[in-house]
């Protein structure tokens, strides 16, 4: 097992150390308190055999025993609780803070439920695994040996003989453990394909009247309810069998003791006890076999936990960006961004795009006169220097996934300000991948990516949204409510720039409508997938951003909607760069300039 | 009129849905509860055998101490305690066997009659208001309710009765101080049930916090991308750091709530101990309300803290009953009487011509006249011959086909040899269908296509070579050299697919009392597997795939790509193919090429069908015999490709487009 779980619960357990010493503290008493009141007890039987009675000092003493006994198990739980619960928050507090530092990628090929399930099931298990495990057993086997220290004191025999036992006693628990469990597991294995048996049935039910499989269906599902039943009989068996014998065995113990001890001369010194002493020797012989059997099931809690850990370990090593990881990436600490008043060049139609890659073209579609392409790669920086209007630039970029099979090699490209750009071609030609590229999701292997002269993955969180609008492929919706939806939690916009971003959008008065207004939850707001896509555009547009990017929708809407969404990019795109992957509607009306790759 | 009694006679068992009371799940298991019942009570009375013989074992050490006794009697006392013990744990033993069998019994009887309920239902009824979706949840509540029958029945014995013997035990020994000790039991118990408004509450915001730790914990994950885009991650991280925060808190009181106070509860109960120790001592001295000697001292000690930790459990008794109650009261209504198909094996009644005369079809069951969708169609169909159904969107393509196997209803007249559709109570006997959906079964190819647990593809392998030179089954060894030989001979498939139909009936009488039945059974099976395989043409794919026919599927098909889930839905259905197909959008996922040789393939396997093909591509419909094309306006209009290329505008502007880009080979 690699240590970073470890290291968590180590630094957890050190932040709380005063917690973590009290959690010794009360498993020692709980352990120390439960065993005091059979000494007590004994203390008076034997006052009572010698027919005094006993002082009522001892019999409050018993009963504060006992309730310091319970208070002591109480305070063992209430500090086992909370600790676990640090632990776990601490795990989750690393796993979310790992999320920032990991590579775009991990996003792309993990599924966002499995991952999820790392977060939530797993992590339990690490709790688990320090409550149920590694904590209770430590104060298990704390009590089975003091236990069996007393019984030693008291009598040398006993002793003896519980000691043989004991290890005997675990290795038949163990064994009655874990068949038990390879009888669940058949059980679960069972009950799943129940579980998934009866929505198949529904799914498939045309074809089944159809071929008359009713009795087939039905057979088939007899069959596994009755491979769970053996199961779930055989695990029943082992426990009803188990806790009998065990407590058969204790009985044993202690007919043992009494016979031994009542044949009196050698026998009696050996197992030497008094009427008192063999009252609190039965109690006590009563108490060793319980931690026993818990300590079983806590080998098998650990065991089972560590399937989970494993999984948050290998998630805890996944892939980190390194640029993320050695700085800080809320913001920057000098701003060195250029002045955002650059000229505005709106209009400009000058095209500049430079090629590039042996195996990738790139056409320029526009009948602009203006436009050029250039391909000077040999000597791209002279080029560039000069040419400050540059918003995007890609300089020789080489990229790929995987480290092998280059999606774009020794590329160049350029987009001035305030220029508006189709990017088209198939699918896996490379558009999206320019378009993460321009994001800085993705670092390039080879070559520079600048935006505003900063490479792209080192631009700050403060500084992304001034700069990147992004209207996704489908809406995301996030937690919270409408506004939400918009801000992405980030409560430094105002009322006005938020309402005038849905305007633009032209969702506002859609909006208005809901019961709540923008503090409407968004899973009560029932939004078309039209209406979603302009809560996009109005997510994209409230930062009031440089760069617009518009990536290819999915959905499938009707004519007026696509209109209206038409409108919305329209009126979001007034003002700003653009660069949109294949829009036909965007093809048509407001290109300056079309690039189609291969 | 002879076919329409015999028909009668294997129609589905129709009996008025009477719903199962929980006795008559209880009743069967009768013997099980005597069983229950007998080692329940001799165990938890018993459980004060434990007590009561410490206390002599005690107290009969003090007298040997006194040396009133010798070890003697202490010998034969820890003999009948050891056997007493021995008896008490043995009736535990089956006791706790027997409740947990009762439990599965039980749930083991509801799960199969609500499953019974499931598979019987029409396709309609499933669809209606998600019941799917009902009916899954229902199958969860079983658990449940049998969970619940079985804490119930163990708490009634282990909380409820071995209350009633300690208390008895107690009052037997000393009916004043058993009073005044076990006073603060119900103290205990009413604070208990006081606090359990804070405990509730407490679980709530913890469900709460939870639940939006995992809402907040998806979000952040589902939604990376578009955080990082918008520098947002850091003070997302921020927020649910706070999430975090607020679900440790509640988490920690909810549980410190459930399980701080179990101690506490238990300590309230214990104070009786200090009247028990004091009276009881006096007992003793022979100066209190009874004569006790030592034994009774420890016995009642001891009897008592047991009584004491057990009550402070007892209200897992009304919870259970409680939980138990709930979830019978949801899964009730699916409780209806088991139903059955009388014949396992589907018979399958030929049928020569199928004559639809001025029919008009609805979705509905019972439709008026204004819910028909496609009107007056008109076409018949003899053995061996093709009618293809074709239209634009959405004028009842589907439908027909639909109709056909008892979904929807039809006005008009259509006629399976004389027999009127509508009057057929199982129409799978006469109709195989396939539809859109290919669905299929999460299991391995070869299962998914004989559909028949007896005859699965490993007992083929091994026993074809086991039993290769076994007699009687010549029939078959001659099909299967044929079968070997050529399949491109399509005269040679012909005869396969003829003798596959003839021999269908006759093979269960021949071999009836065959010990090789099976075999000869799988054999042939095995033979008209390979064929369909053959006919769909996935012979080579299948060989490609890890495990060959016996390649796991997924979840409904999910491991092969749409072509293959379709093809294979296909080959279910010539495997199990009735007098007449009805094949809806059969080539939907193959390209033109594989369509057109599939096409050909099933022609000669099914020269003595009457087969249906729907579909909006019309690659194929020149080779048919007759087309019905369904115009958008709700009529109809049949004919063949040249008559309907010449006389249907629509059919023809269909058709034109469709070669236009590429979609019919010229």
């Amino acid at each position: 097992m690699n240590n970073r779980i470890v290291k968590i619960v180590v630094t957890t357990l050190k932040k709380h150390i005063i917690m973590s010493f009290s959690t010794l503290i009360f498993i020692a008493g709980a352990v120390v308190t439960s065993l005091i009141p059979p000494l007590i007890l004994e203390k008076m039987v034997d006052e009572l055999t010698i027919g005094s009675m006993p002082a009522v000092r001892s019999i409050v003493l018993y009963m504060f025993f006992i309730a310091l006994a319970g208070i002591m198990e109480s305070g063992q739980n209430v500090v086992i609780i909370a600790l676990g619960q640090k632990i776990t928050h601490g795990v989750r507090s690393a796993m979310c803070k790992k999320l920032t530092r990991m590579k775009t990628e991990y996003f792309v090929d993990n599924e966002a439920g499995k991952t999820a399930s790392y977060f939530v099931n797993d992590v339990d298990a690490v709790d688990s695994l320090f409550t149920n495990g590694i904590v209770s057993m430590f104060a298990d086997a704390c009590k089975v040996v003091s236990i069996i220290a007393i019984i030693f004191v008291k009598s040398v025999g006993l002793g003896i003989i519980i000691v043989i036992l004991t290890p005997v006693l675990m290795i038949m628990t163990r064994q009655f453990q874990k068949r038990m469990l390879a009888a669940q597991i058949k059980n679960r294995i069972a009950i799943a394909k129940v579980n998934n048996h009866v929505p198949e049935t529904i799914k498939n039910i045309r074809t089944i009247k159809n071929l008359a499989l009713e009795r087939y269906m039905e057979q088939k599902y007899d069959k596994y309810i009755e491979e769970s039943y053996k199961a779930t009989d055989k695990s029943n068996l082992y426990d009803s069998i188990y806790s009998p014998i065990i407590i058969f065995i204790s009985s044993f113990v202690v007919a043992i003791l009494m016979v031994f001890s009542s044949f009196g001369g050698i026998f009696s010194s050996f197992f030497g006890i008094t009427v008192g002493s063999a009252v609190a020797i039965i109690s006590y012989v009563g108490k060793v076999f319980d931690p026993l059997e818990s300590i079983g099931m806590e080998i098998q809690n650990i065991q089972s936990a560590i399937a989970g850990i494993e999984r948050i370990n290998e998630y805890m090593r996944s892939a980190e960006d390194e640029y993320r990881v050695n700085n800080n990436i809320k913001r920057d600490i000098h701003s060195d961004m250029h002045n955002d008043e650059c000229s505005n060049n709106a209009n400009s139609n000058i095209i500049s795009i430079t090629s590039i890659n042996p195996n990738s073209s790139i056409t320029n579609d526009n009948n602009n006169p203006n436009s050029s392409i250039t391909n000077d790669s040999n000597n791209p920086d002279s080029r560039f220097a000069n040419n400050s209007n540059n918003i995007i630039e890609f300089r020789n970029v080489s990229f790929s996934y995987d480290g092998n099979n280059n999606v774009l090699s020794n590329y160049s490209l350029s987009i001035e300000k305030g220029e508006r750009v189709v990017l088209s071609g198939r699918t896996g030609a490379g558009k999206s991948t320019i378009f993460r590229l321009i994001m800085g999701l993705y670092e390039p292997q080879k070559g520079q990516i600048l935006i505003k002269d900063k490479e792209a993955h080192t631009i700050s969180e403060d500084k992304r949204r001034k700069i990147f609008g992004y209207v996704e492929q489908q809406f995301h919706p996030v937690t919270g409510s409408i506004k939400d939806q918009i801000t992405l939690h980030d409560d430094s916009y105002t009322m006005e720039e938020i309402i005038d971003a849905a305007k633009i959008a032209g969702i506002h008065d859609v909006i208005m409508l809901l019961k709540d207004g923008y503090d409407t939850l968004y899973e009560k707001a029932e939004l078309s997938q039209g209406q979603m896509q302009l809560l996009q555009v109005a997510r994209a547009v409230v930062s009031d951003p440089e760069i617009m990017l518009l990536d290819e929708m999915t959905a499938n809407l009707d004519s007026n909607t696509e209109k209206n969404i038409l409108n919305a990019l329209l009126n979001a795109s007034k003002g700003r760069t653009v660069i949109s992957i294949s829009h036909r509607l965007m093809e048509e009306s407001m290109a300056h300039s079309l690039y189609t790759l291969e | 009129m002879t076919r329409m009694s015999e028909k009668e006679t294997l129609s589905t068992k129709r009996r008025m849905d009477k719903e199962i009371s929980l006795k008559s799940f209880i009743s069967p298991e009768k013997k099980t509860l005597a069983i229950i019942s007998v080692s329940g009570i001799i165990y938890n009375i018993g459980m004060t055998a434990g007590p009561y013989f410490e206390g002599r074992l005690a107290n009969c050490f003090y007298e040997i101490v006194k040396k009133n006794r010798t070890w003697r009697n202490m010998l034969s006392l820890a003999a009948v305690y050891l056997l007493t013990i021995l008896l008490v744990q043995a009736s535990r033993c089956i006791k706790r066997f027997y409740v947990r069998r009762f439990a599965n019994n039980i749930s083991r009887s509801m799960r199969h009659i609500i499953y019974n309920n499931i598979v019987f239902m029409n396709k309609k009824s499933l669809d209606r208001e998600s019941t799917g979706n009902i009916m899954t949840k229902a199958i969860a509540d079983v658990d449940a309710c049998a969970e619940g029958m079985r804490k119930f029945t163990t708490e009634i014995f282990d909380t409820g009765v071995v209350l009633a013997a300690y208390i008895v035990m107690l009052f037997v020994y000393d009916i004043r101080l058993a009073f005044i000790s076990i006073i603060f039991i119900p103290i205990a118990y009413i604070i208990a049930e006081k606090l359990k408004v804070v405990v509730t509450k407490q679980n709530e915001r913890y469900k709460k916090c939870a639940g939006e730790l995992n809402m907040s914990t998806l979000d952040r994950i589902e939604n990376a991308i578009t955080f990082r885009v918008y520098g947002r991650e850091s003070r997302i991280d921020d927020e649910y750091e706070k999430v975090l925060s607020e679900y440790e808190k509640s988490a920690t009181y909810a549980n410190m709530w459930e399980s701080a106070m179990q101690p506490l509860y238990n300590i309230i109960s214990m104070f009786g101990i200090i009247f028990i120790l004091y009276y009881g001592a006096k007992n003793v001295m022979g100066t209190g309300y009874a004569s006790w000697d030592i034994g009774v001292y420890t016995t009642f000690i001891s009897c008592f803290t047991k009584m004491a930790l057990k009550s402070s459990k007892a209200a897992k008794l009304f919870n259970a009953v409680q939980k138990a109650k709930v979830s019978w009261k949801r899964i009730q209504p699916f409780m209806k009487e088991c139903k059955e198909r009388e014949d396992n094996r589907l018979v399958k009644y030929d049928v020569d011509k199928i004559t639809v005369k001025n029919a008009s079809f609805s979705y509905s069951d019972t439709s008026n006249s204004d819910e028909y969708i496609a009107n007056n169609i008109n076409f018949t169909c003899k053995k061996g011959q093709i009618v293809g159904i074709t239209g634009e969107v959405a004028t009842g393509k589907s439908l027909i086909g639909k109709v056909l196997i008892g979904e929807g209803s039809y006005k008009g007249s259509i006629l399976l040899d004389n027999i009127e559709l509508r009057n057929i109570y199982d129409k799978e006997c006469y109709v195989t269908y396939m539809g859109h959906d290919p669905e299929l079964m999460s299991d391995t190819i070869s299962e998914n296509i004989i559909l028949d647990d007896a005859v699965c593809l490993d007992d083929m392998l091994s026993k074809n070579k086991k039993h290769s030179n076994i007699a009687g089954c010549n029939i078959y060894d001659n099909l299967y050299d044929i079968d070997k030989d050529d399949y491109d001979i399509h005269e040679n498939s012909h005869n396969i697919a003829e003798n596959t139909c003839n021999t269908d009936k006759s093979l269960h009488s021949i071999y009836e009392n065959s010990e090789d039945n099976r075999y000869e059974n799988i054999k042939y099976n095995n033979i008209k597997y390979n064929k369909v395989i053959e006919l769909v043409c996935m012979r080579d794919e299948i060989n490609d795939m890890p495990d060959d026919d016996n390649t796991y599927m997924g979840n409904g098909g999910i491991r092969m790509s749409g072509g293959q889930q379709a093809r294979i839905a296909l080959a279910r259905t010539l495997y199990h193919a009735g007098a007449i197909l009805v094949l809806d959008d059969p080539f939907s996922a193959v390209d033109k090429k594989t369509e057109q040789k599939i096409f050909k393939n099933i022609r000669e396997y099914a020269k003595d069908k009457i087969i249906i093909i729907i579909s909006h591509r019309l690659e194929i419909f020149k080779q048919f015999d007759e087309i019905v094309m369904l115009k958008s306006d709700g009529t109809a209009i049949t004919g063949t490709h040249n008559y309907l290329m010449n006389n249907c505008k629509e059919y023809k502007t269909l058709y034109d487009i469709q070669s236009k880009v590429g979609d019919i080979s010229e």
